[in-house]
């Protein structure tokens, strides 16, 4: 059991982690044109769900880090913007927070999203295993066997959790 | 017919068991209502004015004997006996119980049916022409392309929270049966030098902001849908609106970027992540074509060759009166395809009694090949029988209250449920097409009248798609006071149109007679019997209609009552 009263919680296939991004610089997507490298490959880019990733293709490989906001639980253009930024070849963690839940998670991962950040409130109402459940209906899927790339690709030794 | 594959059945199996779960969590109070919403409209469970309802999906209107069967034991078990066939080829049970809802769906399962993405802003249920299969004038039986659809959509994880609700419709034919020019996307198949692909037509829609479809792109190959639709959906999901229900459909995003750089956006994103598709693998196609082959006939069907209806039709008037309404000709000379009226005069439009959707099942499997159509113009059809059994297939009918002769005509009208059952409606909308076709046909004038459509809706939703009319009613609500505007000229078909008003509205007591005028305005002015109403309305315009709705006299006293 994790036992923090400072950190936000992340979930990902496996289960429950501390939130090891919650040290890290956060910027937006207009901090990119003033930010050398370093502080780039160790920030956190944060995204809204109505941005437009294509014009981040620059700075796509020296980021580590993405979170997306997502407005509420009704509003999926965030599962659109990560399926964006794995299509322009970004590859490294990409993380939801906000307005999703456990429901959405088997739709984040299919889409790209590796990790969903929690609040402690929606940690304890909505319990590790309903997650770990969530993650496992992911194989039964209609779109891999019609021949669409699953963008749920990445295996665990990439996770950098 | 499409038969479940060991993933189909797993995969609807699971559906049953997650949605079971997240009804409990629902309860137990771990999902809050506004997260559940989404979930049970994605499995087909409404609130509705009274009670819950469950809108069970039937994939491009088609079924089978068992299918139908497993409805009639659902309306019975677990409703009041009754079910009502919708205008987007699903069916709808008014009265269920929430917690009776995962039982109905292990029962759709065992069947291979389900209620996935019937509701909710999603892809729903893909529909296709009725006739497809059966019709003659068809390029590709078009049920091949909406069971690929149909797999691709289900539980796709980009498009489960779109702005909003998406519809998409295909045509194999030459006359649209579809209503293709009023969907999300509508498709259809085309054959261009030799080579068969699809038109794709973007924005159509009815409801609020009625709009006639934008084509999108003249000659898609086959290969290309599903890609293609995937760069459409995904430039919806990202720029379509989402700070109004009412401007969230993908025709006001097509109305507001224009249709240059819509397209512009979906060629990008296409054009992106082709290449990331590996193509639908050849043994999942082979499947869907094979499933789609015409039955196989017979051999003593040879003999039915010459087979001559009008033998049958000398010896009963009742039998000859249907024939000529209800029977459509078939591509193979030796069927015809049976539409079987849900549309008795005084009846609820759409609904099925459990004895009436057996008697169905009987006979599709007796002598229809097992092979049962929804139409979105709430019928049912058995798309090949032998001609042979026209006579007894009739019979049977009209033992059960099913033989009502008016397939296309004054009292074969869509209506949406309105104020009896839905909670969005303004206006009564059944009670109205009952009373339009209980006075009509007693005038006997249905006949005379010939090839017309009604369409009524109790709300500005449009859900009995009176746009597209050649008679529309619109039910308001008048400061508490029912009131009916009426459109003419509207179209589903190939020629799509919409409705013009014809001016200020009626009240429910004024409604009838204006029908009547409107549709003796016709009878006086038609040239000949073979001019139909919309024919006429083409011809003529709106102002006969106006002079004889409103005239001079009674203005005054019309617009102070109004």
């Amino acid at each position: 059991m994790i036992d923090s009263n400072s950190a936000r919680i992340v979930v990902d296939a496996a289960g429950f982690h501390l939130d090891d991004w919650h040290k890290r610089a956060r910027f937006t997507p207009e901090d990119l044109a003033g930010l050398d490298a370093k502080t780039g490959a160790s920030g956190v880019l944060v995204l809204d769900a109505a941005q437009r990733v294509e014009d981040l293709t620059p700075w796509l490989n020296v980021l580590t880090a993405v979170e997306i906001g997502f407005d509420n639980a009704g509003d999926g253009r965030g599962f659109s913007l990560a399926r964006a930024l794995r299509g322009l070849g970004y590859a490294r963690d990409i993380r939801a927070s906000g307005g999703i839940h456990v429901d959405q998670f088997r739709h984040a991962l299919q889409c790209g999203i590796d990790a969903v950040i929690l609040t402690r409130e929606a940690a304890s109402r909505m319990p590790e295993q309903h997650w770990v459940n969530a993650a496992t209906t992911t194989a039964l899927n209609y779109q891999a066997r019609l021949g669409f790339a699953s963008a749920s690709w990445r295996s665990r030794e990439d996770l950098n959790l | 017919m499409y038969r479940y594959n060991q993933f189909d059945t797993e995969y609807v199996r699971q559906r049953v068991a997650i949605f079971r779960e997240q009804v409990a969590r629902r309860i137990a109070g771990v999902l809050t209502e506004d997260e559940f919403k989404p979930l049970r409209l994605q499995n087909g469970v409404y609130l509705q004015l009274h009670a819950y309802m469950l809108r069970v999906a039937i994939p491009y209107g088609t079924l089978n004997a068992r299918q139908m069967r497993a409805l009639a034991m659902i309306a019975e078990c677990w409703d009041r006996g009754y079910g009502h066939f919708t205008t987007r080829q699903n069916i709808q049970f008014n009265w269920i119980r929430l917690d009776d809802v995962g039982d109905i769906l292990e029962a759709l399962a065992d069947v291979e049916m389900h209620a996935i993405q019937t509701s909710g802003n999603c892809v729903r249920n893909v529909t296709a022409d009725h006739f497809a299969g059966a019709a003659k004038d068809e390029i590709e039986d078009p049920r091949m392309t909406a069971e690929l659809l149909r797999q691709y959509s289900t539980g796709h994880a980009e498009f489960a929270f779109l702005p909003r609700k998406f519809k998409i419709a295909v045509t194999g034919a030459a006359h649209d049966r579809a209503v293709t020019a009023f969907h999300d996307i509508g498709i259809n198949i085309v054959r261009k030098e030799g080579v068969v692909g699809y038109r794709i037509v973007i924005g159509g829609g009815l409801g609020r902001t009625p709009i006639i479809g934008t084509e999108l792109v003249e000659f898609l190959p086959k290969a290309d849908l599903l890609p293609y639709l995937e760069a459409v959906l995904h430039v919806y999901n990202r720029y379509g609106r989402r700070d109004n229900k009412y401007k969230a459909r993908i025709k006001i995003l097509v109305q507001e970027l224009g249709i240059e750089t819509l397209r512009a956006e979906i060629d990008a994103y296409f054009t992106a992540t082709r290449d990331a598709f590996a193509g639908v693998p050849d043994a999942m196609l082979g499947a869907i074509e094979a499933a789609f082959q015409p039955p196989e006939m017979p051999p003593e069907m040879d003999v039915a060759e010459a087979y001559d209806l009008r033998h049958d039709a000398a010896l009963s008037p009742a039998l000859a009166a249907w024939m000529e309404t209800n029977l459509e000709e078939h591509r193979d000379g030796r069927h015809a395809i049976v539409s079987i009226s849900l549309k008795a005069p005084g009846a609820t439009p759409g609904d099925a009694s459990a004895e009436q959707m057996r008697v169905i099942a009987d006979l599709a499997e007796r002598y229809a090949y097992d092979e049962i159509r929804i139409s979105h113009e709430q019928n049912v059809i058995l798309p090949h029988v032998p001609k042979a059994h026209i006579a007894a297939v009739f019979r049977a009918l009209d033992a059960a209250g099913l033989a009502s002769a008016n397939i296309g005509q004054l009292s074969d009208i869509i209506a949406c449920p309105g104020m009896d059952y839905c909670a969005l409606a303004t206006a009564r909308s059944i009670p109205i097409a009952q009373e339009i076709a209980t006075r009509f046909t007693a005038l006997k004038m249905e006949r005379d009248i010939g090839a017309l459509k009604i369409k009524i809706s109790g709300c500005i939703n449009a859900c009995g798609h009176h746009h597209v009319g050649h008679i529309g009613i619109l039910g308001l609500d008048r400061a508490g006071v029912e009131n009916y505007q009426i459109t003419l000229g509207g179209d589903g078909t190939e020629d799509a149109a919409l409705g013009a008003r014809t001016g200020p509205g009626f009240s429910a007591e004024a409604l009838i007679p204006a029908i009547e005028t409107i549709l003796d305005t016709y009878l006086h002015g038609r040239k000949n019997r073979d001019e139909t109403f919309l024919a006429f309305y083409r011809r003529v315009g709106m102002a006969p209609f106006k002079r004889a709705l409103y005239p001079p006299t009674n203005r005054a006293r019309h617009e102070s009552a109004a």
